[in-house]
């Protein structure tokens, strides 16, 4: 491990995770509209 | 390649019986996940820790520009694939160029699939090349180049050519030559279109922002890297020549995320120079006369819709104060979300009201701006503050409008669908259907709609306008007798013939599916059976002849 390397902390670590996730379930649900059609 | 790419996700509906668009989905979010995971290995390693923020902020960007940024109608599309893969490969690269190695077992994955991203198109090459030969200039020398990343991918793509050649012969002989002939004829647009894009000038102010905070900008290696990958991805959409967003995709969320350096860099700067506040000015001016040029009246953008107007500015007021303060305290941040938060839904309940003129939108803005400023962040420069604010303002209001306005051309299609739908679901359900179209957006969601068997090799007559346009007889009888033989062979029990005036692709050449293909006496042999059905219209989208197989 490079001792200059960057390591988030827990809470920030915690923050990017729920973040990202609620990106990707935005993203989900987004998708979801356009073709809701399909029956999803 | 992408057929490869693309038969993975096919394979898997086979196999687990599932529907193929909800897999497909899932195999994008998969393959998104994982690049996004290796980049953050190689964020961590990139990233000095007095820049762990700017590290979160470039993170969340990626998330947003691999999943969000595609949508709604070019998730999964080959440049998206591309960028989703090489990422790694651009990040790796400027890791190298600060002297640093990674495992070796890292670098072959990272060359792996960026080889497999750079092989989807031979366009994309150009970006490998360049990264290529920036990394041995600074590097200075040429033995520089022999990394196990360069080699994996100079590897995969050599022995994909020699595959193609070995295993798929008809590929190079019949395909790539016909493509070469008519794909491209249709597309082709004049260049006035393909510079004037809205994201040509959006990539070209980010550009400008980057260079002129070049010395300020942390980060510089990456940046210059993803500069340089900017550089290959123009030119990629350039040789194309076709002014398709998608294929501008990946130039756009380059040029995003060096915007984001910039951004960063600024707003984490302790202080700054009456110049740098000059410049910025400057560059957030340049940014209005954008949006002015881009989409007037200016209403439409920055009050595009009540709901996104006040959760752009609540999650940008939020992203802001949390830079902002700097101690780090979650419950300042908490509150001030949460009185951005009920503003923005006191102001959009207000809104609602018919006469509510949109300039009462604006005192939002400068009220909450305000409260921002005088409640939470009395510790830094009120001028370093507004700025900034402002700067952020215009410059990420584009990509939030774009992707707003892509958002709605989907639902849109969808709304526009509705009558073909109605017709596939009491008609074809699990039947073979044809369609005699060059339109391919109302297609193949009402094939999938009713889980419909499209019947034709082709995903539809693209082909056919631009061969017309050639005069070439012979390759219009192929096509004809093709698609007789089709009709033959896999008995559609419904045709769908596009009748619409002017048809997609074809300028001002006229047709007459039917009448025309009729003069073929193989064609008109294999329409004996079909009689006309019904018509099925929503002008100006569409307007189709529905023929039904009577034998």
């Amino acid at each position: 491990m490079d001792e200059n390397s960057l390591s988030f902390k827990k809470h920030g670590l915690l923050a990017l995770f729920i973040i990202i996730t609620s990106i990707f379930i935005l993203s989900w649900k987004m998708q979801n509209n356009v073709i809701s059609w399909l029956g999803y | 390649m992408f057929l490869f790419i693309y038969s993975i996700p096919i394979m898997l509906s086979h196999l687990c019986s599932l529907n193929i668009l909800l897999t497909f989905r899932v195999f994008i979010f998969f393959i998104s996940f994982t690049s996004l995971s290796i980049c953050y290995t190689l964020i961590k390693k990139i990233f000095s820790p007095e820049n762990a923020t700017l590290a979160g902020l470039f993170l969340i960007t990626l998330a947003i520009i691999f999943i969000l940024f595609p949508l709604p109608n070019d998730f999964g599309q080959r440049e998206h694939l591309l960028l989703i893969l090489i990422m790694p490969y651009l990040l790796l690269t400027s890791y190298r160029m600060q002297h640093k190695s990674v495992s070796l077992f890292l670098a072959v994955v990272i060359g792996f699939i960026a080889g497999i991203g750079f092989a989807i198109k031979p366009f994309f090459c150009v970006t490998f090349f360049l990264v290529e030969c920036y990394y041995a200039f600074r590097k200075k020398t040429l033995a520089e180049l022999a990394r196990p990343e360069s080699t994996i991918i100079i590897g995969l793509l050599g022995i994909y050519i020699l595959l193609i050649y070995a295993f798929f012969h008809n590929y190079l002989t019949i395909i790539l030559p016909s493509t070469a002939r008519f794909y491209y004829l249709n597309y082709h647009t004049n260049w006035k279109i393909v510079l004037l894009n809205p994201l040509m000038f959006f990539c070209g102010i980010s550009v400008l922002c980057y260079l002129v905070r070049n010395k300020k900008n942390r980060q510089q290696q990456l940046g210059n890297i993803l500069l340089i990958a900017l550089i290959g991805l123009l030119s990629s959409y350039l040789l194309h020549n076709t002014g398709w967003y998608y294929q501008l995709y990946p130039a756009y969320a380059i040029s995003t995320l060096l915007l984001v350096i910039t951004f960063g860099s600024f707003l984490l700067q302790s202080r700054a120079s009456h110049h740098e506040y000059v410049a910025i000015s400057l560059l957030s001016l340049l940014f209005y006369l954008f949006l002015f040029y881009d989409a007037r009246p200016i209403p439409a953008i920055l009050f595009f819709s009540p709901n996104v107007f006040f959760c752009f500015f609540a999650i940008l007021f939020s992203c802001l104060l949390y830079l902002f303060l700097p101690v780090k305290n979650f419950f300042h941040t908490i509150v001030s979300v949460m009185v951005t938060i009920s503003l923005s839904m006191l102001c959009g309940y207000i809104s609602q009201h018919e006469y509510w003129p949109y300039y009462y939108r604006f005192y939002f803005i400068v009220s909450t701006l305000v409260a921002l400023f005088i409640l939470f962040i009395p510790r830094i420069g009120k001028l370093h503050s507004v700025v900034t604010t402002l700067f952020a303002i215009l410059a990420f209001a584009f990509p939030c409008y774009f992707q707003y306005v892509n958002y709605l051309s989907g639902t849109d299609l969808k709304t526009s669908l509705e009558k073909i739908f109605i017709f596939m679901n009491s008609y074809a359900q699990n039947k073979p259907v044809y369609f005699f179209t060059t339109a391919l957006e109302y297609e193949f969601p009402a094939i999938h709609y009713a889980n419909a068997i499209p019947a034709s090799k082709y995903p539809d007559l693209r082909w056919l306008p631009a061969i017309m346009k050639t005069h070439s007889e012979k390759d219009k009888d192929d096509l004809v007798t093709t698609v007789a033989n089709e009709l033959n062979i896999t008995h559609p029990k419904f045709v769908f013939v596009d009748v619409k005036k002017n048809k997609d692709h074809y300028e001002n050449i006229k047709i007459d599916y039917i009448n025309d293909f009729s003069k073929y006496a193989i064609f008109k042999e294999a329409w004996k059976p079909y009689r006309y059905f019904t018509t099925i219209d929503n002008l100006p989208f569409y307007k189709l002849h529905v023929y039904q197989r009577i034998q």
